[in-house]
Order: structure tokens, then C-alpha cells, then sequence
């Protein structure tokens, strides 16, 4: 009986591996997640809100201190100046702009990661992801007002990321057109662990979705050694594997697409340098958690790293049991990273705190609010949100005090132009 | 040259000799000393912005005066830049208990966190990096009588030396447990008040610390006489109507302590003047019966709306400053509390709660010296705790925690060079 299911299962992956042809993702950008909304008016296009904000302390993002002035949006943009439409007059508000989340790992409807292959470059997390997910609407109501989503961390590459709006006038979140999607990798624990965990299928109620059987890699060694596979296959020094389709990896070689790797360890951190050294590619560090002990390392190459979150306990924390430094983030920044924060699998809606922790562990408050807007948005290709500049997208928040303090109350949020909560009316 | 070394070290040893010998011959013999701050925050009175000055005597807050001056002519430490606050009491907490807060068999009066209290526990240095001299111990919320908490102060090298009231209140789960209905958890309570009230006629001696009674009897007498306050956790409102019920049934004095559901009774606790402590999570998601949508319930607010006054205890998923006391307070302000209810709602409100404000929870002439130097505003994440005393001997230095370097700076803040 059971080796019934286990052939099943092999024929479900084999069909669905081969459901996947390689010219699917080429006509992604057009999708752009959009098939739950077909025949839908696109949130984006709906009419846009008229604002003024008359004398706020205007916290810019790009990490200069407040300054007092006013600020009007129109079409989605911000203007520098008065504009028509409603005023909104707080004594005392500062205005922001939202806080970018750019590892989204929050408002998947099922498992995150498609684990019947290691490597599945071609899957898109926008296939993934419950725009009406409550965790959302918590983020975009507590400052966050882009989401960009990763695919789960259990594969060796997890596939494509996907830029949100937090959420929109359709009780939604809804994807930003034109965002790159970066190519995430996993390294360390995490993939190998899923197979080792699952392999031989020793326990027959594991679930057959998650336990195939034999899924490589099994170790850190396997993990790197695979990446090397392909990505020098992609650069046409080794043959490809079977049937693998190296179009992402050879737009990462090209400097086309931006490659995300997750990497927690110090052999990691030194893993994925090495192979970026071999094989010509730049990228993004995930996690870092150990990346003080490397800092010059890392600082040398001017490398970003999306950092956080903060651990509650500082020694053997995650899958990695890596030994965190509560100032990692200052410490790499010193170094000359570009630090970006995240909340992770905490969602937007800590994201906040992250940042107000920030300021307790080495950064001052105008630079925890950079590594939350402006930073993580010039780091997945939005250029023109995370700051509060002239013609910039409207994604602003309006605070009680400086944002980077708990004691600062929400009271208006913009996303994309679009009025998505208001405390600032009486009563 | 050699021969000249001698003289200039025993001249040296009594230079040494004087410099130490020379302050203990004045007033700080007796444990005497003023501790000068930049801002004073009292709680019981104004906070002083134009700077403070506190005189301590005796591990006891003997003045408190506006302004750097010193009428007691006592060694003297200044701190213009810092704010000196009294030491914050956590309301509520399992920290600290070694292995397990909850008996497993339904009934356990007699049992005591004093037996289960681990002095050397990282809970209680932790509590001191966030400005906590005070915190109430107590089992935990699955037991139907689940035993006695203490409220202690987190330095010690015996749970007895930590303790700063001893019968602080028996822990009642008005909450169902497991596989039990409200119906029989209630049925259950009161069978066992019942039995205790009979028992009493029965038992072989009245006196109190006779060690013939039970111990069961000696902790149910208290209870039914009111010298051992009830802690009576509810989750849902309907624990709070069921608490005043007991309470008014067996003559029970005590408080409640609220769950993230029960908010909707504040309205009767403040009817009924029964004081309370908010579930440690005081923004809850509270998902709309009819609606389907999550809502956030601001906790503190609403507790300061139906006139209850607030106290807050630390979210017990904190980490590092993460959502622990102050941080809380500064929670509370961001929901619509000033900042002097927010700063008394982690000291002196928890303080009276617990019945300890005589002892703790502000700086008064006559408390005990537990005060508390931050490097700034306590509810800014960008200050630290400095400096700590607790009934006037200093027990915390910043600039001597080891542990906090390797938590800031990793495993590799303490060599010289990068690890590798």
C-alpha cells in the first residue's frame, strides 16, 4: 500500500515537472499575478485621494532629520507644496514615508516553497500569495505600505519575489506593476534539512507532498555543490543538468536579475561569497545573523544585507543556531554594508519595531526610518517610494511623533494615493 | 634606583589608604549617599525636569528635593544627562521558576513558588536591564488552585532573601482547563472553598502556625480570611461575573487578571471597584463575530475609558527590551495615555495591586530604595538602564554587564580581533 502511494506521488511529480514548460515565466511580467483579479477594474487605476498636510515635521526616509513643512498629494504623487484638496492639520504629526517590507514571508495561502524539486527557479511566489490576507491589512495598518513577497526558504532556490501594495481600496493587497522579481537561493539548514527530515520516508504519515524521496541536497556540502552545477552550467562551463532550464541564472550572471541569498552562518556568508567569486555574480545577503563575524568580509564587497529581525534569544536561535549580535546591523553597517531590516516571518506589521529597536542597538531614529523605506526600496527596484520627495509615489503615513518611537500613534495611511486608514477625524 | 622604589610604594599604599579611608569617616558609613539626576520622575509627585536629588539613608529614600542640593551633606553622585526613576514592579510573571508553572493535579493551595524559584536565573538579571526591582511570581493559569506567588525583588542568593511579600495571592483558574467545562470548573471551585470552610471547625488547632494543620487548611484559611489575597485569572468575560460570584459567596478578597477575550468586562470591574491587571498582549486582534474582519483592541486605553486604573504587565513573548515594561508604558502612551498614567500603570498602580505601594512602585520619603538610572527617556528604545539599587545597595552597572556586551557584539565582541 505504501508503495502504491510512493509511485503515485512520483507520477504526480513527474507530471507536474513537466506542467512547468520553460516558457512560462518569459510571459510573467505581463501576468504579473494578476490572474485571481481577470476581469477586474485594477486597483491601481481607481481615483486617487487629494490631500494636504499643513505644517507636519516632514521625515524624509533617506536618513536626514525632520524638517517642518507642507506636503500635498495629487495623482498618486507627492507634491512639495500646498495642494487642493483635503487638509490635514495635526498639531505636532511627522510625516513618513510607508515602511517597505522587502522579505515578505507573511500571507502565503499553503506551503511557500515547491518542494517537490530542489531547484525551481521558475516558480513565482505571486502564484503563492492571498492578496486578501488578513496579515496585510495589519501590515499597510501598522506603517507598511509595500510588501515585497519571497518564495519559503526550504528550497535551494526558491524561485521569483513579487512587489505589493499592503493594501488597496479593495480590501486587497495588490501587486506593483513593473517591479523586478528578484531569484531567491536558500543556503544552510534550512533546504537539507527539509530532505533529511523526510528521507527515507521512515514514518509513513508523513505527508507524501513534503516526502517524495530521494530530494538532494542532504547536507551544506550538497547545497553548494548544487549551486556551483548551475550556475556554471549557465555560464556554459559544465554541461546543464537535466531538463533544467538556466534562463534566471543566466540573467543573474548578466546582471539582469538581482539574486537573493539566504544566508545565516558564517560558513554560509563564506559559502556564498566563494560562489559568487567562481561563478561572477553579485548578491543580496538574507539574514546575516552571523555577519559581524565577517564584517570586513562582507564590508569590502559593499554587499546589502537585508537583516533582522532582531532574535529574542541571541545563541542558537533558528534553524541555524546561529550566535546573533544584537548590533549586527550597526556593526555591518560600519563596516559598509547597506543594511536593509525586516521583520520576517513576523510580517509588516512588526516591521515598526524592528526599526525602533534599531535605534536601541546603534542606529539613530532617522537612520532606522532610511533602512526601512528608502533603502529597501531602492534594493528591490522601486525607486521612486520609500521617500518623501517632489514627484515621489504616494505611500506616506502620517504619525503622532517620530515613527521610530513607541510612543507615536498611526494616524493617517496612504498607499499608492489611496486613503487605506484615517484616525486624524474627530471622534 | 632599586633602593628608592621602597618609600614610593608604602607612600603610595597610604595615599591609597586615605582616599578609601577618607569617605567611609563621613555620613556614608551608615549606607548614606544622594543620587543626583537631570530628571526625577517620582510618580507620586511632579517629575522633576529641572533636575533632582535623592537622598538615601539606610537602603530607604529618606528625601527627595528639586535641584541639585544636598542638605544632608552626603557623598554625592551626579547624573545630569540621565533620568532617575523608581524601580518599575512587574504585575505578573512566571519568570524564574524552574521547570514548570503549573501543577498538574487540580487542587494545590499549599504549593509555593518559593520552592520553585531559581535565584541564579538569567529572568532576574534580565529584569534589572530593564529597570524592574520588583515582580510578582506566580504559578501559572492551568491549575484550578494553582498555588501561591511572592512578590520579590530579582537579587538574591535564596528565593527567602528575594522576597518582599510573602502571601501575595493564591493563583484560581476560573477558566476551564482542558477537558472540563466552565459548569464543573466552577462546581469544583466551590466544592473546594466548601470543604475548607467546614474543615476549619474540624481541625485540631485554630492557631495559624500550628504545624498539626494541614497544609492545605493553613493556605485556605488565609484565603478565606483574607490574609492571602485571590489571583483569580479570567479569560472570558463570563470568568469575570463568575469571580465576583465566588468571591462575594466565600468572602474572598483579591484581583483579577485579565485575558486578551475578557476586555468587555472592564465596565464591571470598574462598577465593582475590583482592581485588575491587563493580559500582557495589550493590542489583541479581536476577529469580528459578524464581519469575519480582525480588529486591534487597544487595551490600555480602554481600560483607562471605563475608569479602571491601568496596570501592565510585560508581553511574555519579550526578548531584549522587546515589548518588556517600559516599553509597554510607551505602548500605552502611543494608545492615548499620558505619559505620567503610563509610568505609574508599570509602578506604583501594580505596586498597590499587589499591596506592596508601603514598600515600592515610587520614590516617596520612607520607601525602599529602589531606584532605577536610565540614560534617557524610559519609554525612548534608545535609552538603557545605567544604574540600579534596591533597598540602596547598587546591584546593577551597566558598564560591568558582561553578558549585555556579548549580546550586543556577538560572540565576537570580546576578542580582539574578527572570529572566524
Amino acid at each position: 500500500m505504501r508503495r502504491l502511494a510512493l509511485g503515485l506521488a512520483v507520477c504526480v511529480a513527474a507530471v507536474s515537472a513537466l506542467a512547468l514548460p520553460a516558457d512560462r515565466v518569459d510571459a510573467r511580467p505581463q501576468n504579473n499575478g494578476q490572474q485571481r483579479n481577470n476581469g477586474q477594474q485594477n486597483d491601481g487605476q481607481r481615483a486617487k485621494a487629494e490631500l494636504t498636510f499643513v505644517g507636519v515635521t516632514i521625515v524624509d526616509g533617506l536618513g536626514g532629520a525632520g524638517t517642518s513643512g507642507t506636503v500635498s498629494i495629487e495623482g498618486g504623487r507627492i507634491r512639495m507644496r500646498t495642494g487642493g484638496g483635503r487638509r490635514v492639520d495635526v498639531e505636532g504629526a511627522y510625516l513618513a514615508p510607508g515602511f517597505i517590507e522587502a522579505n515578505g514571508r507573511t500571507g502565503y495561502v499553503s506551503n511557500a516553497a515547491e518542494v517537490t524539486r530542489e531547484m525551481t527557479a521558475n516558480v513565482d511566489v505571486a502564484d503563492l500569495v492571498d492578496t486578501r490576507s488578513s496579515e496585510f491589512r495589519e501590515a499597510a495598518f501598522e506603517g507598511c505600505t509595500t510588501v515585497v513577497m519571497v518564495p519559503g526558504t526550504e528550497n535551494l532556490v526558491g524561485g521569483l519575489t513579487q512587489a505589493y501594495h499592503a493594501w488597496g481600496p479593495d480590501e486587497r493587497a495588490f501587486p506593483i506593476e513593473g517591479a523586478p522579481k528578484d531569484l531567491t537561493v536558500t543556503m544552510g539548514n534550512s533546504p537539507s534539512r527539509q530532505t533529511v527530515r523526510n528521507f527515507p520516508p521512515r514514518r509513513p504519515r508523513v505527508p507524501p507532498s513534503t516526502s517524495i524521496y530521494a530530494r538532494r541536497p542532504t547536507t551544506r556540502m550538497g547545497v553548494v555543490w548544487m549551486l556551483r552545477q548551475s550556475f556554471l552550467a549557465a555560464k556554459g562551463v559544465q554541461p546543464p543538468p537535466d531538463d533544467a532550464d538556466l534562463t534566471h541564472y543566466r540573467e543573474v550572471l548578466d546582471g539582469k536579475r538581482q539574486l537573493r541569498i539566504q544566508a545565516r552562518a558564517l560558513q554560509d556568508l563564506n559559502g556564498a561569497m566563494r560562489l559568487a567569486d567562481e561563478a561572477g555574480f553579485d548578491f543580496v545577503a538574507e539574514g546575516a545573523e552571523e555577519g559581524y563575524m565577517l564584517r570586513s568580509e562582507l564590508g569590502k564587497r559593499g554587499l546589502t544585507v537585508i537583516a533582522g529581525p532582531l532574535p529574542s534569544v541571541t545563541s542558537g536561535s533558528g534553524p541555524d543556531a546561529t550566535e546573533t549580535a544584537l548590533r549586527n546591523a550597526r556593526i555591518l553597517r560600519d563596516a559598509g554594508c547597506r543594511v536593509v531590516l525586516t521583520a520576517g516571518v513576523g510580517g509588516g506589521r512588526w516591521l515598526r519595531e524592528q526599526g525602533m529597536f534599531a535605534t536601541r542597538y546603534g542606529f539613530s531614529r532617522d537612520e532606522a526610518l532610511a533602512a526601512l523605506t528608502s533603502i529597501p526600496a531602492d534594493l528591490c527596484g522601486l525607486k521612486d517610494r520609500g521617500r518623501i520627495t517632489e514627484g515621489a509615489a504616494a505611500d506616506v503615513v502620517l504619525w503622532s511623533g517620530h515613527p521610530m518611537l513607541p510612543t507615536s500613534r498611526i494616524l493617517l495611511v496612504v498607499v499608492d494615493g489611496h486613503v487605506v486608514l484615517d484616525r486624524t477625524a474627530p471622534g | 634606583m632599586k633602593t628608592l622604589r621602597f618609600p614610593w610604594v608604602v607612600l603610595a599604599l597610604a595615599a591609597v589608604a586615605v582616599i578609601t579611608v577618607a569617605p567611609t569617616a563621613s555620613r556614608a558609613a551608615d549606607g548614606e549617599y544622594v543620587i543626583q539626576a537631570g530628571t526625577v520622575v517620582t510618580i507620586d509627585g511632579d517629575i522633576l525636569t529641572e533636575g533632582g536629588s535623592v537622598f538615601v539613608s539606610g537602603g530607604r529614600i529618606e528625601d527627595v528635593q528639586p535641584g541639585y542640593v544636598n542638605p544632608w551633606g552626603a557623598t554625592v553622585q551626579k547624573h545630569e544627562t540621565a533620568w532617575l526613576m523608581p524601580g518599575l514592579v512587574e504585575a505578573h510573571s512566571q519568570g524564574g521558576l524552574w521547570r514548570g508553572t503549573n501543577e498538574r493535579a487540580p487542587d494545590t493551595p499549599f504549593v509555593s513558588v518559593l520552592d520553585g524559584l531559581d535565584p541564579l536565573n538569567d529572568y532576574f538579571t534580565d529584569l534589572l536591564r530593564d529597570g524592574v526591582t520588583t515582580v510578582f511570581v506566580v504559578p501559572g493559569d492551568q491549575t484550578l488552585l494553582g498555588g501561591q506567588g511572592m512578590v520579590i525583588k530579582p537579587v538574591g542568593r535564596t528565593a527567602e532573601e528575594m522576597i518582599v511579600r510573602r502571601d501575595a495571592g493564591l493563583k484560581i483558574a476560573l477558566a476551564p482547563r482542558r477537558g472540563t467545562s466552565r459548569m464543573a470548573q466552577l462546581a469544583e471551585l466551590r466544592r473546594a472553598l466548601t470543604l475548607a470552610r467546614g474543615a476549619e471547625a474540624l481541625e485540631v488547632t485554630s492557631d495559624p502556625d500550628d504545624p498539626a494543620r494541614s497544609a492545605r487548611q493553613v493556605a485556605m484559611s488565609a484565603l478565606l480570611e483574607g490574609r492571602l489575597p485571590a489571583v483569580m485569572t479570567c479569560v472570558a468575560p463570563v470568568d469575570v461575573v463568575n469571580a465576583f460570584a465566588i468571591m462575594d459567596e466565600f468572602g474572598l478578597t483579591g484581583f483579577i487578571r485579565l485575558g486578551s477575550k475578557s476586555r468587555r468586562a472592564l465596565p464591571l470591574l470598574a462598577e465593582r471597584g475590583v482592581p485588575c491587571i491587563l493580559p500582557d498582549d495589550i493590542e489583541p486582534l479581536e476577529t469580528d463575530a459578524e464581519t469575519g474582519k480582525s480588529e486591534r483592541r487597544y487595551l490600555a486605553a480602554e481600560c483607562k475609558a471605563a475608569g479602571v486604573p491601568v496596570v501592565i504587565q510585560a508581553n511574555e513573548a519579550s526578548g531584549y527590551g522587546m515589548r518588556s515594561l517600559w516599553y509597554q508604558a510607551a505602548v500605552a502612551v502611543s494608545q492615548g495615555l499620558t505619559r505620567a498614567e503610563a509610568l505609574r500603570a508599570v509602578s506604583l498602580a501594580p505596586a498597590r495591586v499587589l499591596g506592596v505601594e508601603d514598600r515600592v512602585g515610587s520614590i516617596t520619603k520612607g520607601k525602599d530604595a529602589n531606584l532605577v538610572l536610565w540614560s534617557g527617556d524610559p519609554l525612548d528604545p534608545a535609552s538603557h538602564v545605567d544604574l540600579a539599587w534596591i533597598e540602596g545597595d547598587a546591584v546593577y552597572d551597566r558598564t560591568k554587564d558582561r553578558k549585555l556586551v556579548r549580546l550586543l557584539d556577538g560572540v565576537a565582541g570580546s576578542r580582539p580581533a574578527e572570529g572566524r
